[in-house]
């Protein structure tokens, strides 16, 4: 781990973390190679960013990167970041995790978050599996989908991830293939650059118990839409389309100048209580009997 | 005749006025220099259906309703019959001359047939005047000067229009005049000076706290009866460079709050029952990412959605418990606003000492009842205190001489220095896995146990800084009182009443779930009958506490589980019967 006495970053390998445990050839890797070069290049000291994650293999992102990381909870990655945005918006606060995780046991606070339009940016790898759990259906397998716990075939349709965040009113959409890791870092600097909630869906393979979505699967599937689009109708339109083509829509699909969350809520950028706080007294007696006195 | 302690219910249907016309007497008992207590009881329901407000008052400082009430005004029939055995002889009924009250049973009551609504729809054309048209007639029966409860009522409607104060003020005065009339007793009441005392709900004191003590995030999901302490807060925090935010639900909350915490802000969640079964999960994060957090909880009565409005204490085992795996926690609970705004105070240093959650145990009865209080106890005695949190100085020795921040370093005291994200030259970083000092995931052996037995070198001091019980009454009773929050009032009550029928007693009040202060609850209690009080069924107190005393102790449970709090008399009789029949 290079040591970054005097913050000057030289090279990406400041950004490297604990080696890791993720099996040889998973499409994790692509998305962690992609996501440090993004820092890199957008010269964010490990410092100043955080990243956090949820539980799954995805989820030991922040072991695998040198910054600021939380390690939280299967699903609640999302509200943690949340939390840790508002107290300070100094941070980059990268959100990492999995498809079951997100889309999932999180899915209410990935369109919360997405409805908020809170500055974080939001990476999925998306495997259309559980894996750590060793392999059962997710939120994004297909219909029919034979695993551990479904082995009658799965039942439930998947969703379109993309289409949730859109809809839900999140203003960077982006989906990216963690093959095409150029591509992939670009989005992820665009979404860390957009102030307000970015949600970048990864194609991001198994290749322990996911076969069938394979590197080549989706090389072949996937489409390059040419994004972004002007309206939320616009993208959601184009990216059903892709869908009933038979193809995965990959690329840029919206991006929205609005207000975010923090801005509004604090009327100024780059707001940190963290930092407000500590020039902070104790406050006055008189401060708070006013308080109780004014009660009605 | 001169009453020294006077209780006065309003009673009604949701929507009837009950409230305000309580809120005008309690103040205007205030302003005389009186203390008052009010229990509310009103449904989960915004309309239609019966609510009420008693209020207590005394000169001195009292703590809980009592057996009886001296007054009664009814704005709706069914309340007559509801609460006329809680009227004591010789006390006052005021109804609406237009219910029928030919068969009311008792005849050692004033019944005051008064035309409340008649009069308000001649003068207003609208019945909901009927509430202070009673206040006044009410007003006149206990010989307070018209002049003072229009003062309240001018205060409490502040910022409404001109002609609805001088309606209200109209309404007061004709309750009066018509008082003047048919009135057959009159009675006095004490009159103190108001040296400026507050009245207060712990669910104000409780915000109040929070401010005080410098949390600067709260996030929650409203649900009764802790709602008003998120409505506090979202109306002042960002006086204080602070924010709230309302949560998609209360799992998101405490985790917004955590991530708040992680980021270097005190930082707060409140919930109730339901809401903290939901948060169960997280308190397990906290405990083990060594989070401070500070979980402020108002239970109410039964389980699942229960009894949304009323009074129990029957979430002491899952506070005690919640949580998988060995969960660090420590639980405070409040009985006063006052120790509601001291225990919410201490409970942020006392989380970000030891890195931990620390509950705030509140109940229905003591988080939304008022009190008049003294003053609220914010004085030098409460300070900042941020535990190990790096200084500028401990990070620029951390650059110099290139050591490597370790979250969880393990030190003797098992406290491990936070630094906060964000400070150049440190790594922070957090993790929900057993992990390596570092904060790297790690699940071998060596790692595991240090970090258990680090975890378990900072609960070991945590008695130092929690709330000691308190001891009322003489220490060589051979009987003693045991007891959380809403039991206060009438336990102390039931002390000096048992003692007028010659049986001794104390009491013993916990105001420290966890950690307990066992050899001090045990020498107070050692080879005496014990009569845990305890506001549920499964006797959660008792049990909790049984391993203190072993099998050879006496120790007896008074349980209730009505929605309401203990009336003193309800444990003067239980412990009486529970005599009677040991010897
Ligand atoms: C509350 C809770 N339920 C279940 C689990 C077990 N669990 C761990 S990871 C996981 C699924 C992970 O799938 P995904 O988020 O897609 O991540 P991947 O491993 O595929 O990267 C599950 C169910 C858990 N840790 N916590
Ligand atoms: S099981 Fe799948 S997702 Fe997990 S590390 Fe291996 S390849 Fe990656």
């Amino acid at each position: 781990m290079e040591k970054l006495l005097n913050f000057e970053i030289t090279s990406v390998k400041a950004y490297e973390g604990k080696k890791s445990t993720w099996c040889p050839g998973c499409g994790d890797f692509g998305v962690l190679a992609a996501l440090k070069q993004a820092l890199f290049e957008l010269g964010i000291s490990p410092y100043d960013a955080v990243v956090i994650s949820g539980i799954g293999c995805s989820s030991k992102f922040p072991d695998y990167i040198n910054t600021n990381a939380f390690h939280t909870i299967h699903g609640r990655l999302l509200p943690v970041a949340t939390g840790v945005k508002l107290a300070n918006q100094k941070l980059n606060v990268i959100v990492t995790g999995g498809d079951g995780d997100g889309y999932g046991i999180g899915g209410n606070h990935f369109m919360h978050a997405a409805r908020r339009n809170i500055n974080l940016t939001y990476i999925v790898m998306n495997n259309e599996i559980y894996a750590l759990t060793k392999g059962q259906v997710a939120p994004t397998s297909p219909y029919g989908f034979v695993k551990g716990t479904t082995p009658y075939g799965s039942k439930d349709n998947p969703i379109e991830p993309c289409l949730i965040s859109l809809s839900a009113g999140a203003t960077f959409v982006a989906r990216g293939f963690s093959g095409d890791t150029k591509n992939l870092k670009e989005y992820i600097k665009e979404g860390i650059k957009h102030k307000g909630f970015s949600h970048i869906d990864v194609l991001s393979p198994c290749v322990t118990f996911n076969e069938e979505y394979s590197y080549d699967y989706f090389r072949e599937n996937i489409e390059l839409l040419n994004g972004p689009f002007a309206r939320r109708e616009e993208a959601i339109a184009k990216i059903m389309e892709t869908w009933r083509k038979g193809k995965i829509p990959v690329g840029i699909f919206y991006v929205e100048e609005k207000k975010h969350y923090e801005l509004d809520i604090f009327g100024k950028e780059d707001y940190s209580i963290v930092e407000e706080f500590k020039t902070q007294k104790m406050p006055l007696k008189e401060e708070l009997l006013k308080l109780i006195e004014n009660k009605k | 005749m001169k009453l020294k302690d006077f209780s006065v219910r309003i009673a009604g249907l949701a929507g009837d006025g009950s409230l305000l016309a309580g809120e005008v007497l309690a103040y205007t008992l205030k302003r005389r220099g009186l203390y008052t207590v009010s229990v509310r009881d009103f449904p989960s329901n915004i309309r239609g259906l019966p609510t009420s407000l008693t209020i207590r008052a005394n000169v001195e400082r009292i703590f809980s309703w009592n057996d009886y009430i001296d007054a009664l005004i009814a704005l709706e029939p069914k309340a007559v019959y509801s609460h006329l055995k809680d009227i004591r002889s010789e006390g006052v009924i005021i109804i609406d001359e237009e219910f029928k009250s030919e068969n009311l049973v008792r005849d050692d009551v004033y019944l005051y047939p008064v035309p409340l609504r008649k009069k308000a729809r001649e003068m207003f054309k609208k019945e909901i005047f009927k509430n202070v048209i009673a206040l006044g007639f009410l007003g006149y029966v206990f010989n307070i000067e018209p002049e003072e409860i229009k003062n309240s009522i001018i205060f409490y409607l502040k910022g409404k229009s001109g002609e609805i104060i001088e309606n209200n003020i109209k309404a007061l005065e004709e309750g009066y005049s018509l008082a003047k009339n048919l009135l057959k007793k009159r009675y006095e009441i004490e009159k103190s000076t108001d040296i400026g005392r507050y009245y207060l709900s712990g669910n104000e004191a409780v915000a109040l706290g929070a401010i005080a003590a410098g949390c600067r995030f709260f996030a929650a999901y409203p649900i009764t009866p802790s709602t008003e302490v998120f409505e506090f807060l979202a109306k002042h925090m960002p006086k204080f460079g602070g924010v709230t935010i309302q949560c998609e639900d209360e799992i998101a909350s405490i985790n917004m709050a955590i991530g708040a915490s992680f980021a270097g802000l005190r930082a707060m969640t409140s919930t109730s029952g339901p809401g903290m079964d939901l948060k169960t999960e997280a308190i397990s994060l906290a405990s083990m990412a060594e989070v401070p957090l500070v979980i402020y909880h108002a239970q109410r009565g039964g389980p699942s959605t229960g009894l949304p409005t009323k009074t129990g204490q029957e979430d002491i085992n899952h506070i005690l418990f919640a949580g998988h795996g060995d969960v660090s926690r420590a639980v405070l609970v409040p009985s006063t606003p006052e120790e509601s705004f001291e225990f919410t105070f201490r409970a942020f240093n006392i989380a970000e000492k030891y890195q931990i959650p620390v509950i705030v145990l509140s109940e229905q009865a003591v988080s939304q009842n008022q009190q008049t209080v003294d003053d609220i106890p914010y004085n030098g005695n409460l300070k900042w205190e941020r535990g190990k949190i790096l200084s500028e100085e401990e990070v620029s020795e951390y650059i110099k001489t290139g050591k490597i921040y370790e979250r969880y370093e393990l030190t003797e005291d098992g406290i491990s220095p936070r630094a906060i994200p964000g400070t150049k030259g440190v790594i922070v970083r957090y993790n929900s896995n057993e992990k390596t000092p570092d904060g790297f995931i790690d699940e071998e052996n060596e790692y595991r146990v240090q970090m258990v037995q680090k975890r378990l070198r900072k609960l070991e001091r945590i008695i130092e800084d929690v709330p000691e019980p308190e001891f009322y009454g003489n220490k060589n009773a051979p009987n003693i009182l045991v007891g959380i929050g809403s039991s206060l009032g009438p336990m102390r009550e039931s002390v000096h009443r048992l003692k007028n029928e010659g049986i001794e007693i104390s009491y013993l009040r916990i105001r420290t779930l966890m950690p307990l202060h066992e050899d001090y609850i045990y020498s107070l209690t050692y080879n005496k009958n014990v009569f845990v009080c305890e506001l549920n069924s499964f006797s959660q107190l008792k049990n909790y506490l049984s391993r203190i005393w072993g099998r050879k102790q006496n120790v007896y449970s008074i349980r209730k589980y009505s929605g309401f709090p203990f009336k003193p008399s309800e444990i003067i009789s239980e412990v009486k019967k529970i005599l009677k029949k040991e010897n």
